[in-house]
């Protein structure tokens, strides 16, 4: 026992802090959303191997890494994640990889909340009364293609830095996303005039940043609140409040039933649209663009349904 | 405001005409008066419309602060009723994240408790049987000590034992060939479900060979360990674990001897694949070796293999298969109480096993059934292996509340036979954050 103990003293004081070094192997970047991975992929091609954590087609609030996501994150060079709280699993997988370079704060992370001007910021005290509330701010912000523009520059900043050799390919990728982003914002923002102003209610609170950008409301949610399923009680208040509003859409995401949808839609007569949260979500979401352009088709053709 | 302007230009009105018209009544030549008189209307006229371009001005500004002040006051939560097509919505509250700040220097807690009532054939008093219970509850703490390591602790009180340090160990990264060690007290990797609390498990009750061969709580120990993750053939990842443990075993359970200075040395092989992006496969292998009394003779092997098969049929709904096999290898056919010097029997090849498949297969709920076999080590019963069969409900209230139905049906090796239902409530509050397993 005790030759045991002293080698494992032994084998930790031994150790060195594990300098950074950056070869010339592509960087292993490994993504907590695939949104994350194809924005990844736009400005690092062929320079980047990016995968990601949370399937697409889940909701990515509760996702049970796996032993295979262990070691992604393990020998990754770059972490790139949604931040504030909402991947909570994040932690727990970082533990259990033991990646001390993409450990929060270290140089390997990459927190792509930081600058997004956040929606919802709690100005109260906050309690799980209220369900699942996001204590430090609305965490769907990658839904709002302004913020792309924030996203990708964080990217290519991050990337450059930790490899410097080809920071020039980054800066010109992410020039030419920022050209092509502007065009689609562009085109965007003319299909979906005709919904401005118009309200919605969606199955979750995860639809903010979409909303703003698009000029629509959303006021009411299935979900009386966060997280907690909906009651009948809940629906039927809806069913009213559809009903006075004129209110023919109802929002949702793939990874949510569409029993309580249905039912609210048959009983109100709109239409439930679903979006998707993430890139590859859906085979017609298979990158960003075609993921934004999803959505917004998705919404002006379910208003156009539903007059 | 409106009125200070309007006041203000009125004076200024004033005063340009006193000063204009005064000296032309003096003026000598009418026509000279004239042209000033007209050179001076046209000034006013510019200045009076310079005016009105302010004031028109100043009423647009005005009606602007008007509606932020209302677009403050107003309640958020509460919009207009729409007619008809309304305007784009205000944009709601934006800011920063300062409780992320604060939050990332304070250690993480939680509580769990987990609250148990069962009803049983057995008369025994034991631990909840009976009445309601508040089984455990677990105050979990745990949080960064630097760049290298991570300190984590559980506590556990219970309404009918001691509190008790499930665990309080110490992660260090930091170790050549990317391995990961832990020192403390905490579950050692050994199997699927000797290692997790009790809340992670997917029955009320842990399976019988768990309970006979390492405890009814699960298998802690102080100790310390090393893991290594690594990519292995054909597309899968193994996860190696080597560690020692002092001796002794778990609440009721008989593999090991009581005496904690013998160490237990334990290893374990998880190999897992991915079969889709939606289902995956674990097989593991666990070894362990410790001593049934207080000599320093490891006479006690354990070995032992566990399978289990995921698949997440829909994003609301999960199939788990599971099972694990244990066998032991006892050199001594006969073990003598330190304390007592009672003698006790063993049969040297004991073995057992348990089969799960847990299905949730709604949002809300889930169902499933375990299969259990466990020959005991000691062989002075009659029966000689205790082995049931449980059938359970679960219904998801909420992502922190649970509750589960479950029916047992137990042959034990004493020859009693026990039907018992449980009726569990498992609920969280804080951060709970157990390691992944």
């Amino acid at each position: 026992m005790r030759k045991i103990l002293a080698g494992l003293l032994v084998l930790i004081a031994a150790q060195e802090p594990t300098p950074f070094v950056w070869g010339a192997a592509p960087l292993r970047v490994v993504t907590t959303l695939s949104t994350f991975a194809d924005l990844v992929k736009q400005i690092g091609a062929e320079e980047v191997e990016v995968t990601s954590v949370a399937p697409p087609r889940f909701n990515p609030h509760f996702i049970e890494p796996r032993p295979s996501d262990v070691l992604k994150v393990k020998k990754a060079d770059l972490l790139v994640h949604a931040g504030l709280d909402l991947e909570v699993w994040k932690g727990p997988l970082l533990d259990a990889a033991g990646n001390a370079r993409v450990f929060p704060g270290q140089e390997g992370e990459l927190d792509l909340s930081i600058g997004i001007p956040l929606l919802e910021v709690p100005d109260r005290p906050l309690s799980r009364l209220m369900g699942d509330i996001h204590i430090y701010g609305n965490p769907h912000y990658w839904l709002e293609p302004e913020n792309a523009k924030i996203m990708a520059k964080a990217i290519a900043k991050k990337l450059s830095d930790i490899d410097p050799a080809h920071a020039s390919a980054y800066q010109k990728r992410l020039a030419e996303f920022l050209q092509r982003l502007d065009q689609r914002l562009a085109g965007w923002r003319k299909i979906s005039a005709a919904i401005r102003g118009k309200e919605t209610v969606a199955y979750h609170n995860e639809w903010p940043y979409l909303a703003e950008f698009l000029g629509i409301r959303i006021e009411q949610f299935l979900e009386p609140k966060p997280g907690i399923p909906p009651g009948p009680k809940h629906l039927g208040f809806l069913e009213e409040y559809m009903k006075t509003r004129g209110i023919r859409v109802i929002v949702q995401s793939t990874y949510f039933s569409r029993a309580a949808s249905e039912a609210l839609a048959e009983r109100t007569g709109a239409k439930v649209v679903t979006l998707c949260q993430n890139v590859r979500e859906l085979p017609e979401a298979s990158d960003y663009f075609s993921w934004m352009d999803y959505n917004v088709n998705q919404l002006v053709e379910g208003f156009k349904a539903s007059p | 405001m409106r009125h200070v302007v309007f006041i203000g230009a009125s004076a200024l009105l004033a005063g340009l005409l006193s000063a204009a018209l005064l000296p032309c009544a003096r003026a000598d030549s009418s026509s000279e008066v004239a042209e000033e008189l007209k050179e001076m209307r046209k000034t006013l006229g510019e200045m009076r419309q310079s005016l009105e371009n302010q004031n028109e001005l100043i009423q647009k500004q005005q009606a602007r602060i008007d509606e932020l002040e209302r677009q403050i006051k107003q309640p958020a939560a509460t919009p207009a009723a729409p007619s008809g097509p309304m305007p784009a919505p205000p944009a709601p509250a934006k800011g920063s994240s300062l409780p992320g700040v604060i939050g990332s220097v304070l250690p993480e807690i939680g509580l769990l408790g987990d609250l148990v009532a069962t009803s049983s054939q057995d008369g025994a008093d034991g631990d909840g049987n009976d009445r309601f219970s508040a089984r455990e509850v677990e105050l979990i703490v745990g949080g960064y000590v630097d760049p290298y390591s991570r300190f984590d602790a559980t506590f556990a009180f219970s309404d009918s034992e001691a509190a008790d340090i499930e665990e309080a160990y110490l992660t260090y990264w930091n170790l050549p060939w990317d391995l990961k060690g832990r020192f403390g007290r905490f579950f050692p990797k050994i199997g699927k479900t000797a290692g997790i609390h009790r809340d992670q498990l997917s029955t009320v009750d842990e399976p019988i060979v768990i309970r006979r061969y390492f405890g009814a709580e699960g298998y802690f120990r102080s100790g310390a360990d090393l893991t290594g993750i690594l990519e292995g053939p054909g597309g899968t990842v193994l996860e190696p674990t080597v560690g020692v443990l002092e001796g002794g075993i778990g609440e009721g359970a008989a593999t090991f001897g009581s005496t904690r200075r013998r160490p237990t040395l334990y290893s374990h092989l998880k190999a897992f694949k991915d079969l889709t992006e939606a289902s995956n496969l674990e097989l593991g292998i666990s070894h362990l070796v410790g001593s049934s009394d207080a000599d320093a003779a490891f006479e006690v092997n354990v070995l032992g293999l566990d399978a289990t098969y995921l698949n997440h049929l829909s994003p609301s709904t999960k199939l788990k298969l599971q099972g694990e096999f244990y066998l032991q290898h006892r050199d001594e056919a006969f073990g003598i109480d330190s304390t007592t010097g009672a003698t006790t029997q063993f049969d040297r090849h004991p073995w057992g096993a348990y089969l799960l498949a847990d299905y949730k297969f709604a949002p809300r709920w889930g169902a499933g059934l375990r299969a259990d076999h466990a020959r005991l080590i000691d062989t002075a019963a009659s029966r000689h292996a205790d082995q049931g069969l449980s059938a359970f409900v679960t219904f998801y209230q909420s992502e922190w509340a649970r509750w589960r139905l479950q029916y047992r049906h137990e042959e034990r090796a004493s020859s009693k036979e026990d039907d018992a239902v449980f009726l569990q409530g498992t609920f969280a509050i804080g951060t709970h954050k157990h390691q992944l397993q």
